[in-house]
């Protein structure tokens, strides 16, 4: 690290230093729950005996087995990984559809990723992840965690959370994480489906592992980090008051 | 309710989010606890 970026990255840590804010996540009909966790330049998810914490000064992923009691340390430029060959194209719309969500008010947003893969395309298959949103603005402690992502969302490390070494899902992820990056809310409820969207057969394991270890980069930055940038949140309410997505792309 | 496409969904879950604070998170909360042992990757 050079020194001339020591006192900025001091000033940035003192201007984020009472950005905490955290939340849970939980599997409805299911067990599986989350932990979220937000401070300064540092997020951190716990599942299970798992945690995994990243560090935006630092630039690493942190991911620590408690049961084992063990832990890697890896930096975000080391994190290419991911399969070339495919072509993915991302979207997010907001349908204007309202429900309360355990006390909040929502809006409904819908993010899709087709995947085309050689393999698939043979198999006259489509594969698409469809994650359906309901952002709410009634959330406490949305402007703390607005405050983090003002912060870091510009250091999130997409090229290597987003698709490694494929420019593809990178530009997918990128778009999608500028376009969540305008929701004006937070995420108070998500419902994640897998299509085939044709074919005869289901996709394939790998297929299946590409779009779950994409909705997992995604979840890693929120899915209630999703929160609208304040600045770009002035115009929110144009619209009746409520919830609106603005594209910026 | 799903409003993207109409092919059927090979898998579903939902996930809600709850607890929300804004409660102060010690820095000890983000830092490997003693005793534990790095892994080669």
């Amino acid at each position: 690290m050079k020194p001339t970026h020591v006192p900025l990255l001091m000033l940035a840590v003192s201007l984020t230093a009472h950005a905490d804010f955290s939340y849970t996540m939980t599997q409805k009909g299911g067990d599986q729950t989350s932990k979220h966790y937000f401070k300064g330049q540092k997020m951190m998810v716990e599942r299970g005996t798992k945690s995994t914490i990243m560090d935006f000064e630092a630039q690493t992923l942190t991911s620590i087995d408690n049961a084992a009691k063990t832990y890697t340390v890896t930096r975000f430029s080391d994190m290419a990984n991911a399969a070339t060959g495919m072509d993915v194209k991302a979207d997010i719309k907001n349908t204007g559809q309202k429900k309360t969500i355990n006390g909040y008010n929502a809006n409904q947003v819908i993010m899709t990723m087709d995947v085309e893969m050689p393999q698939a395309r043979q198999a006259g298959m489509k594969p698409q992840m469809e994650i359906e949103l309901w952002v709410s603005q009634d959330v406490p402690g949305r402007e703390e965690l607005t405050a983090f992502y003002r912060k870091n969302g510009a250091h999130f490390p997409m090229a290597a959370l987003g698709g490694g070494n494929n420019p593809s899902m990178q530009r997918a992820m990128a778009k999608l994480q500028q376009q969540m990056a305008e929701l004006d809310g937070v995420v108070v409820m998500e419902v994640i489906r897998m299509k085939s969207g044709g074919g005869a057969g289901g996709p394939s394991a790998a297929q299946t592992q590409q779009m779950a270890q994409a909705r997992a980069r995604l979840e890693a930055m929120g899915p209630a980090g999703w929160a609208g940038r304040r600045g770009r949140a002035a115009g929110a309410g144009e619209n009746g008051g409520g919830f609106r997505l603005r594209r910026a792309i | 309710m799903g409003a993207g496409s109409g092919s059927a969904a090979l898998f579903e879950t939902t996930m809600e989010a709850g607890n929300f604070s804004a409660g102060a998170i010690p820095d000890s909360a983000f830092a490997i606890p003693a005793g534990y042992q790095p892994l080669d990757k």
